[in-house]
């Protein structure tokens, strides 16, 4: 039986003291962990609370986070970095609030069927007021209809992506599943972009882009990162008959090619948006969730500018180096942080610039020890021996690392394999790793400080147009002699440059 | 069965003449079993077939295509996969195409050739070592103080806690220990696009403490543990009492969860009072649906799994309120009250206010800037718990024609002052505003008009 905790409204935490991981035997010699850079710290939670988290919020006050679970509760946490969280009843009774964001001291989520907004008006801790901004969709009584957001463009808009439903609908086919949504001050909804599968992750980049990650599935290859600009079709077929509604700014895509790679779709549906990342699954997460640019100016590590990406199934963040050419997004995933206690669904800076790390692996498994929590990533200050950016060249790409690397390493064709493939868009669940073709690297120069080394490829699979190229660093090493912690980089290429 | 493979059967010379492997790959090619199934890279469905298998969606391909047969004679146990092809075994209910029977002669020689071909060079006995110990870390690792193995698999025929994957009790039964053995560290190398993860990283074990970490042992611990079938103790939290969810309000303010409610609509928040009455507002239909008196109601199908099941309330005594909104706007006092979807007559929920004990003040907007907020408060009389509907008109003008309607019944009758009572027993006592009852389309329907700018009316609601 459930006790709620409703009867004692502010609870102070006297339970577990918060875990910290990573604690290393120096008398041990071993290989470098990924723990040494990068230390996970579980937030403690108190007996009685299910923090299955599906949004973050971080602040106003020092030491403040706020946490809206699966279950429908926002929790306000109080110190929480401490070893004695204090988690008080924000509020209760929404459905499957999946993010937060704070605006103009007001508290805003995304609820199944609305963009709320809430506010603690008088000063105790909890929210008395709850307004209901935007519900210009609608929901069938699926599970799977999920409402991800909201995030701020720079013109002060709201964006909100809405899942597609799975099995029964309950109240009817509903419009617009399967759409990224733009909110203007008006609570208007414009429905922007659709075909999108399962978007888990939504974030607006520093510069204002917007951005989501998709889930692979029918109608999506495998996971990916994708740039949303007005009339973009993503390529699920679900609620294309949408745009025939005026609303819409995506033009009706008419009959989806069910089959082809999604380079040849592209000819066929000039508007389907090919991915700026694709995701190979196993290789790199298998659920792609929430996203987190590096705004941390170098407190969080060498990896400034560039975005993180939790991934929810390999309890796991992943990292992701974006190059824009000619207007078009592409770029380079990465390895990251995996070992994780639970699913990794969302992120936000804490305080100090710490990760946090919002969790939940009911009714999708995921690796770790834990059904749900909180946990923050804290950089120790080492730097890891890690590929830092990788971009394209007219016929290859320069990689930068973290540190100077032994030049002859870089310098051997030998330490570096490859591979080059795509997928393909079609109605059966994902998408093999397609139309491969031979790609090795011909030439690798180092720069003089051995911080980048230039790779030019050849072979059929050079440098094609919406393909990844797969590059696996095994036998670079540092000056000290030491290993990547991470050797694999996986590029998607959309655009080359100079041409 | 076919000629040519009768003839095949028959040719011992022929047989004698091939390689194991060679052997089976013409045994199954002939037997058709490539049609669906793939096997070392060949057969498979083709691209119009595939499009005919159909299974549970989020299992994605898993949940829908035959499986891989190949390394199948390295898979399953002997007797099994002679019965799966005699009589069409079927473990995967999720996949809802059937394997057919075949002949038992056939399914002895395919199977023979399988595991001939298949275990070609033989190798030696695959035993992991019991003990006891290992056995009790394969059940906790199991369950959901380990890899949580349950979040996927369904255990002895008990669901999952997630996706309805293969039953964890069959697989003792099923499986050769060698081959779940390499499946369980590195499961891609067996089905390259399965969504099976592996629980043992570069140089981290999850759980380090259990049997020295050694990723051998702690498969081992699995296999001991998973080989007692369905008479294996139940994994740690996979057995869940529906009254784990059941809610109590607090004494000291309401209780509010959001559901999908049957009857109503998939955007409905439920109301459980300290006084043991409850209400449910459809936020979509922008109306108080329901109430009921006694126990709040269970949330499983909403907390558990995947959820999304539509809720019903658990107490007592539930009153459905006329279905459409509780104010519109008429041309007469006995116009048919509008039965449009209310986002085309303007109304929309608005969201709440939580008053001093937190109960929730719902807000609606609706044509002519006309705002209204409904406020239930239970009222404790001699006869037990009913409820006080208090409605109030914000703003400083409202919109003409402007009616608000209380109840809709075959009969209503006066039932003392201000007061009526409906043909199912419901009494409405109404004040702030001057009621009358009408016939519209032969049902009773008591309403009135609304006129004065910030009216305040309250109803009892007596049941």
């Amino acid at each position: 039986m459930i006790t709620l905790l409703l009867m004692t409204l502010v609870m102070t935490f006297s339970g577990p003291l918060a875990t910290v991981e990573g604690t290393v035997d120096p008398a041990t010699p071993r290989p470098a962990r990924e723990a040494d850079y990068y230390q996970a710290v579980n937030i403690p939670v108190p007996s009685g609370i299910v923090l299955e988290v599906g949004g973050l919020a971080v602040g106003p006050g020092t030491g403040e986070v706020y946490a809206s679970t699966r279950r429908g509760d926002i929790w306000k946490i109080e110190d929480a970095y401490g070893q004695s969280p204090r988690f008080t009843l924000f509020s209760d009774g929404l459905q499957e609030p999946l993010g937060l964001l704070w605006k103009d001291e007001w508290l805003h989520c995304v609820q199944r069927g609305e963009l709320s907004r809430l506010r603690d008006e008088d000063g105790d801790g909890r929210a008395d007021l709850l307004e209901t901004l935007c519900d210009d969709w609608t929901i069938s009584g699926n599970y799977h209809e999920y409402a991800f957001g909201p995030r701020l463009d720079k013109d002060g808009n709201f964006w909100l992506t809405l899942n597609r439903p799975f099995g029964d609908e309950p109240f009817g086919k509903m419009h617009w599943r399967g759409w990224a949504m733009r909110i203007g001050d008006d609570g208007k909804m414009v429905p922007m972009a659709g075909g999108l599968r399962s978007p888990a992750g939504l974030e607006v980049a520093p510069w204002g882009d917007v951005f989501y990650t998709d889930n692979q599935g029918e109608w999506c290859g495998t996971n990916k990162l994708c740039h949303i600009e007005e009339g973009d079709y993503f390529g699920h077929t679900w609620g294309v008959e949408s745009a025939k509604l005026p609303e819409s700014r995506m033009k009706y895509p008419g009959k989806t090619p069910d089959g082809l790679t999604y380079v040849e779709a592209k000819k066929k549906i000039p508007d389907l948006k090919l991915p700026a990342i694709w995701f190979p699954y196993n290789k790199m997460g298998k659920s792609a969730a929430g996203m987190l640019w590096d705004t941390t100016g170098g407190d969080f590590g060498p990896f400034h500018d560039q975005l993180f990406v939790a991934d929810q199934h390999h309890a796991s963040v992943m990292r992701v180096d974006l190059e824009q050419v000619d207007g078009v997004w592409q770029g380079a995933a990465m390895r990251f942080r995996e070992g994780l206690s639970c699913g990794a669904l969302r992120l936000a800076w804490g305080d100090d610039n710490v990760m946090l790390i919002g969790q939940t692996s009911r009714g999708w498994g995921s690796v770790g020890k834990k059904s749900e929590g909180l946990e923050y990533l804290r950089w120790t200050g080492k730097m890891p021996c890690e590929v830092l950016t990788c971009r394209s060249t007219s016929d290859g790409y320069k990689i930068t690392f973290t540190m100077p690397m032994e030049r002859s390493t870089l310098e051997d064709v030998s330490s570096y394999s490859t591979e080059n493939y795509t997928y393909k868009l079609h109605s059966p669940y994902g998408s093999p790793e397609v139309d491969r073709a031979q790609v090795t690297v011909d030439s690798a120069v180092a720069s003089a400080d051995g911080k980048s080394v230039t790779l030019k490829l050849a072979g059929p699979g050079t440098m094609r147009i919406g393909y990844v190229t797969e590059m696996i660093l095994a036998g670079v090493r540092s000056a000290e002699g030491e290993k990547l912690l991470h050797p694999e980089v996986y590029a998607t290429l959309n655009r080359k440059p100079g041409e | 069965m076919t000629n040519s493979l009768i003839a095949l059967i028959d040719s011992v010379e022929f047989e004698m003449a091939l390689e194991p492997g060679a052997h089976a790959e013409l045994l199954i090619d002939d037997a058709g079993c490539t049609s669906c199934h793939q096997r070392n890279g060949r057969g498979g469905p083709d691209a119009e077939k595939n499009k005919t298998f159909l299974g549970t969606a989020e299992l994605g391909d898993e949940g829908r295509l035959p499986p891989l047969l190949t390394g199948v004679g390295t898979k399953l146990k002997y007797d099994v996969l002679h019965k799966t092809i005699a009589e069409g075994l079927k473990v995967r209910p999720y996949v809802v195409s059937r394997m057919p029977s075949y002949p038992a002669a056939l399914a002895e020689e395919v199977t023979r050739a399988i595991f001939a071909g298949d275990n070609e060079p033989p190798s030696a006995p695959f035993v992991p070592a019991f003990s006891l110990e290992s056995r009790k870390v394969g059940h906790q690792l199991t369950g959901t103080d380990g890899f949580r193995c349950i979040d996927c698999h369904k255990f002895a025929g008990h669901d999952s806690l997630g996706e309805p994957a293969y039953d964890l009790a069959l697989m003792g039964a099923r499986l050769q220990p060698r081959w779940f053995h390499e499946y369980m560290i590195d499961p891609q190398s067996k089905r390259p696009d399965t969504r099976m993860p592996t629980f043992w990283f570069d140089d981290v074990s999850l759980f380090p403490d259990l049997l020295g970490g050694d990723s051998d042992a702690q498969v081992d611990a699995l296999w001991t543990y998973l080989a007692a079938g369905s008479a294996a103790p139940f994994p740690k939290g996979l057995i869940i009492n529906r009254s784990d969810f059941d809610l109590f309000p607090s004494a000291e303010e309401p209780t509010l969860v959001g559901v999908f409610m049957r009857g109503l609509s998939g955007r409905v928040v439920a109301v459980g009072y300290p006084d043991r009455v409850s209400v449910a507002y459809d936020m979509e239909n922008v109306r108080l649906g329901k109430a009921w008196r006694g126990d709040f109601i269970n949330v499983k199908g909403t907390w558990v799994g995947r959820a999304g099941s539509l809720e019903s309330p658990a107490g007592t005594d539930v009153i459905d309120f006329p279905p459409g909104l509780p104010v519109a706007i008429i041309e007469q006092r006995d116009s048919k009250w509008p039965d449009d979807p209310v986002r085309d007559q303007g109304w929309r929920y608005r969201g709440h206010r939580r008053d001093a004990q937190r109960k929730p003040i719902f807000r609606i907007s609706g044509p002519g800037g006309v705002e209204m907020t409904e406020l239930v408060v239970p009222l404790v009389a001699a006869d037990g718990v009913h409820l006080r509907r208090i409605f109030r008109f914000e703003g400083d003008t409202l919109p003409r024609n402007l009616a608000m309607r209380f109840a809709r019944s075959k009969q209503i009758s006066p039932a003392g002052d201000d007061a009526w009572i409906t043909g199912e027993g419901m009494t409405l006592a109404v004040r702030g505003l001057s009621v009358a009852v009408v016939e519209v389309d032969g049902m009773m329907e008591l309403r009135a008009s609304v006129t004065r700018a910030g009216a305040e009316v309250e109803v009892e609601v007596r049941w």
